[in-house]
């Protein structure tokens, strides 16, 4: 291993330990909560959390070593805290919920294995958007598809439900990022002069156009707010950062305000998110929504939190998927809230910062994306639970309960990890390019 | 289990969350910005090599100066290059005299030598500057930038 | 790209910063408005769910207790005393919150309280709950004794010591069972609630303090005051004219004597007679001068009192309003018109006189003690009001003296106490037959007991309200 290899695994391995510490620490505080005693499993859970962060950082050790050391850290906390609300929120939940971490982490491990470059991503790049494609309207299909809680996300095949949008996100990010880099040029030369505005030349707004529609039929035929203004968002980020031009940022925004005050006319669902984020208080004698209940939640927990275990979550309805963060607010107050979004805030800052270090345009576009799919779903749920925006369900990545996300955002870190990973490496190479070019002696040991 | 304890448990509980926090954004600042020689996660580039012979195993360099860091010891199995570059084996992001590769220390047939990498400011083995690799003998004060160092055998 | 990069970075601290600040919004600058929303049940779960001192009376009997239940409340609380102490010590529900001492105590029962939580860290380590007990100045024997004496009649007696403002009794009639309330079925608690707001006789009314009547006569004790105060008169000085009725100024109307009768004589027999005329006289020659004077027993205010909801606001003529409306300063000077005051405020006004002009905070918590029975806090507010100088409290408590002795008050005398007292005959809009009040103090040379009386349309209060406050105080001296 080279020097800067095992500094960050080494570092990995610390601040690693210190997660599970924490994590393990967390499920037994919940159990002395519950029933003033350790939980019964728990040895069955810290057996299982230790060798999971185990195996999956000695996979970057032997698959990526030079990767960066904070993310794998980072997921391990924020996934634990999400498992320690969800088991004192019911503990059949956090069963299933410890399964699928262990499928996220064989998901992550997958990844690094067989992603061993990531140009081999970009050669693919139409299987990659035909896929996605079809994952995205795989749940439409009759038969296959099926609605849950009024959006039609889920798919089923088999024995097994999923929400196939979590897996078209990642797939059509790595489209778009090979499609970018192919026609960059083209998108960021044509101009076309309205007054003062330069904008993009009509004909190379084909794919804003494509993504626009993805995220119509997202929002229309699957009820789906929150994933239509994810899938956007990150595209026309993309689109930015590949064609450095801002006209595409306000195109594509004026698009989506036409999108989405069109399907403020058109859908009821749409208008009831609004005017209950416009007003949620309900009158005397009506019941509270989950939002009100979340916005109370909030409030009852203040400052420093009522406790785990000590609250009372289980007032906001399936209080273990959207509105996770709630529950954290309420039983850990600001600073378990601000903790959570301190958590996020390194974790996207460091996928940036694998995108600007990273040398090849492909990488630096792909972690772009990667990073903003986590970085927007996180604050379009956030600012829905906290009322900041109107509320869209999605899950918050690695805390909230579910499968397909927990699965799709493993594999999300292990490709950030794969580009850290390739970036160390060239730049190690240089070095020791350099440091062989200076040399007057023979290199290498004795 | 009372009120008051789980309270108490749970402030423990966020503590450790947040000193969690702090260490991830100390790593972060480390890999931004420069931070003092700090083998950047403390001694363990003396263990990683695994040591191919016995007994030379314990060959390296202990810092001098500056003071925070004296006592800090590398292994040096092979070769291991010094300057302010993050794929250094000692990173002396700290010192401002020191170049982004600055020098290699290296070993040759159970002596240790100092290159230097064609630096800005020069290596210097017990006060003179060196041009070509010399070789170093426990006692001998060998200093990149501001940083001083001594083989430990 | 590096520096695009940035800027789609930045945009997204940015969302965070927003997100952030409004988490400091709702768990900082907010946090306290949604917690205590009536929307919000959550604090009330928690103390519904968690154990609960008991609510004693100073005699030592159980208002309020809680019982380990095995349902999902774990506790559930019981009301041993039912009808007799609701008013007090109110109720504990899950749908509706709490009422009474239940409310106003809650910390302290719950053991929320500051003293209660730090008294001991072995305890707190434990996890040995604290729970504080209210112990009441409210005496269990003296509830009785003011229920058997009303007898079932609609009314209130308030008695208070008037040195300390410590409430002895409360009581009103009719009254409630709070059990059925602190139900955990909670469909059946809510009928509950129902039938009991439904019922036409509203025995949820806490008539003692949350009920304003026109006090008649009885507030004779509020106009001499002014009267004395403003220099109208002396116990002696002036004679005032003996007639029957009053021609009222800038109105047709008059106001006349009880049953019609002739009397007047100087303020002492006026009092003891309880003549009309005279204290008609004194509200028109007080005019402006009434309505401070008034403020100073409490009037136009609410008594500070340790329960939830608190006392209700006594009325008076609209200051500033004279001019216009002479008349009705008149009928205040015979507590009609536009006065009206709770049976406390007029408790509060004989223990002013008791207690040489000054107005003790009334209260019915005495001290707070832990589960060992050791005394953790005493509950002893300060003054609340200077109703009049010490000089004047005195010649209003030998006219009272005067008034069991040989006036219309003799039917409160006791054989071996002196009382003091004023009885009054309210004209009311409830119904034709006048609300009867009396209002006193006893032993009127040391007093120990102030004490007012209403029976809500029954008759005249020397007649009726005045054997009442015997019984009451026989009981108690």
């Amino acid at each position: 291993m080279t020097p800067l290899a095992s500094r960050r695994r080494s570092t990995e391995l610390g601040l690693g330990i210190i997660a599970v510490i924490l994590v393990i620490g967390g499920y037994v505080l919940v159990g002395l909560a519950e029933n003033a005693d350790l939980p019964p499993d728990l040895i069955a859970i810290l057996v299982g959390l230790v060798g999971l962060f185990f195996l999956a950082h000695l996979a970057v050790r032997r698959f990526a070593p030079r990767a960066d050391a904070t993310l794998l850290p980072l997921i391990v906390v924020l996934n634990g805290i999400g498992f320690i609300v969800i088991a004192r929120l019911d503990r059949d939940l956090a069963r299933v919920q410890s399964v699928w971490a262990a499928v996220g982490v064989a998901a992550f491990i997958g990844t690094l294995v067989l992603v061993r470059r990531v140009r081999v991503l970009e050669r693919y790049r139409y299987t990659f958007l035909l896929v996605g494609i079809g994952f995205l309207l795989l749940p439409l299909l009759p038969g296959i598809g099926f609605s849950l809680n009024g959006a039609r996300l889920w798919a089923k095949l088999g024995p097994i439900t999923f929400q196939p949008g979590e897996a078209a996100k990642v797939l059509l990010v790595v489209f778009f990022a090979a499609y970018l880099v192919e026609k960059r040029e083209l998108l960021s030369s044509g101009t076309l002069r309205v007054g003062r505005l330069r904008l993009p030349d009509p004909k190379h707004l084909g794919p804003l156009l494509l993504i626009w529609g993805f995220s119509l039929v997202v929002l229309v035929f699957e009820t789906d707010l929150g994933s239509s203004l994810l899938f956007f968002a990150v595209f026309v980020g993309m689109l930015y950062v590949a064609t450095q031009r801002f006209s595409y940022v306000a195109v594509g925004f004026g698009m989506f305000a036409l999108g989405a005050l069109l399907a403020y006319q058109l859908f009821n669902h749409v208008q009831e998110r609004v005017a209950n984020w416009q007003d949620p208080w309900p009158a005397v004698g009506e019941g509270n929504s989950q939002l009100v209940e979340a916005l109370f939640g909030f409030g009852t927990g203040g400052f420093a939190g009522r406790g785990l275990g000590l609250g009372n979550p289980d007032r906001i309805p399936v209080v273990e998927t959207d509105f996770i963060f709630a529950a954290i607010g309420e039983e850990l107050g600001l600073l378990g809230t601000a903790a959570v979004l301190i958590g996020f805030l390194l974790l996207v800052g460091t996928g940036f910062r694998i995108a600007v270090q990273a040398q090849r345009p492909f990488s630096k576009l792909f972690a772009t994306g990667l990073t903003t799919i986590i970085g927007m779903q996180t604050f379009v749920i956030l600012g829905g639970v906290t009322r900041l925006i109107p509320l869209t369900g999605i899950t918050l990545p690695f805390v909230s309960y579910g499968g397909s996300s927990l699965v799709a955002n493993f594999v999300i870190v292990a490709l950030l990890l794969r580009i850290s990973d390739e970036t160390a490496a060239s730049a190690e190479e240089e070095l020791e390019q350099q440091i062989r070019q200076r040399s007057s002696v023979g290199m290498g040991a004795s | 289990m009372s009120e008051g304890l789980l309270t108490v448990l749970k402030f423990c509980f966020l503590a450790l969350l947040f000193l969690f926090l702090v260490r991830v954004v100390r790593v972060v600042a480390l890999e931004l910005r420069a931070a003092p020689l700090t083998p950047v996660d403390a001694a363990t580039p003396a263990k990683q090599r695994s040591p191919k012979r016995k007994g030379s195993a314990q060959r390296g360099v202990r810092v001098v100066e500056p003071a925070q860091l004296a006592g800090q010891t590398y292994a040096v199995d092979g070769e291991i290059t010094v300057g302010r570059a993050t794929g250094c084996g000692i990173v002396l992001s700290a010192d401002s005299y020191a170049s982004q590769i600055h020098a290699r220390v290296f070993r040759r047939d159970d002596d240790l030598y100092v290159e230097d990498l064609g630096s800005t400011n020069g290596t210097f083995v017990n006060g003179t500057r060196i041009s070509t690799p010399v070789r170093v003998r426990r006692g001998d004060r060998v200093q990149f930038g501001q940083t001083i160092v001594e083989p430990t055998k | 790209m590096n520096r695009s990069i940035r800027h789609v970075g930045w945009a997204v601290v940015v969302l965070f910063l927003a997100l952030a600040g409004n988490l400091v919004y709702l768990q900082v600058i907010k946090a306290d408005e949604l917690a205590n929303d009536p929307r919000n049940i959550r604090t009330l779960i928690r103390d519904f769910s968690g154990p609960r001192g008991d609510i004693l009376t100073s005699d030592g009997e159980v208002v309020a207790r809680s019982v380990e239940v095995d349902d999902e409340f774990e506790f559930q609380r019981l009301y041993p005393l039912g009808g007799l102490m609701s008013h007090i010590g109110g109720y504990f529900s899950f749908s509706r919150g709490s009422t009474g001492v239940e409310a106003a105590y809650n910390d302290e029962l719950t053991g929320r309280d500051f003293d209660l939580q730090v008294r001991n860290l072995e305890d707190f380590v434990l996890g040995k709950e604290n729970t504080g007990n209210v112990v009441l100045s409210v005496s269990a024997g003296a509830q009785r004794a003011a229920a058997d004496a009303l007898a079932g009649r609609r009314g209130s007696v308030v008695v208070l010591d008037p040195n300390n403002g410590e409430i002895i009794a409360m009581y009103s009639n009719p009254t409630f069972d709070p059990q059925p309330l602190a139900s955990h079925d909670i469909a059946a608690a809510d009928a509950e609630f129902r039938a009991l707001e439904a019922d036409p006789a509203k025995p949820d009314l806490a008539r003692a303090y949350r009920e304003i009547y026109p006090p008649g006569s009885s507030f004779k004790i509020v106009t001499s005051a002014a009267a004395l105060d403003e220099g109208l008169a002396t116990p002696t000085e002036p004679v005032f004219p003996s007639i029957s009725e009053l021609t009222l100024p800038l109105t047709n109307t008059t106001l006349s004597n009880f049953g019609n009768g002739v009397c007047g004589g100087n303020l002492t027999e006026s009092f003891v007679q309880s003549c009309n005329t005279t204290f008609g006289q004194l509200g028109l020659e007080l005019g402006e001068q009434f309505p401070p004077d008034m403020e100073r027993f409490g009037i136009y205010d609410a008594p500070p009192l340790d329960l939830r909801p608190g006392a209700a606001t006594s009325t008076g003529p609209e200051p500033g309003s004279f001019a216009q409306n002479q008349p009705l300063f008149a009928f205040a000077g015979i507590g009609q018109g536009e006065v009206a005051t709770t049976p406390l405020q007029m408790a509060l006004a004989a223990a002013a006189v008791a207690n040489g002009g000054r107005i003790a905070e009334p209260h019915v918590g005495r001290e707070i003690r832990d589960d060992d029975g050791a005394v953790i806090s005493r509950i002893r507010p300060g003054d609340w009001m200077t109703a009049m100088p010490a000089q004047t409290a005195a010649e209003i408590a030998a006219m009272m003296t005067e008034v069991v002795q040989r006036g219309t008050g003799t039917a409160a005398a006791l054989p071996d106490v002196t009382v003091a007292g004023k009885t009054g005959t309210a004209e009311n809009s409830q119904g034709p037959v006048d609300h009867a009040w009396f209002v006193g103090f006893a032993p009127a040379e040391a007093p120990r007991y102030a004490i007012a009386v209403i029976v809500e349309n029954s008759g005249s209060g020397g007649v009726v309200a005045a054997p009442v406050a015997a019984q009451v105080l026989g009981v108690l001296l």
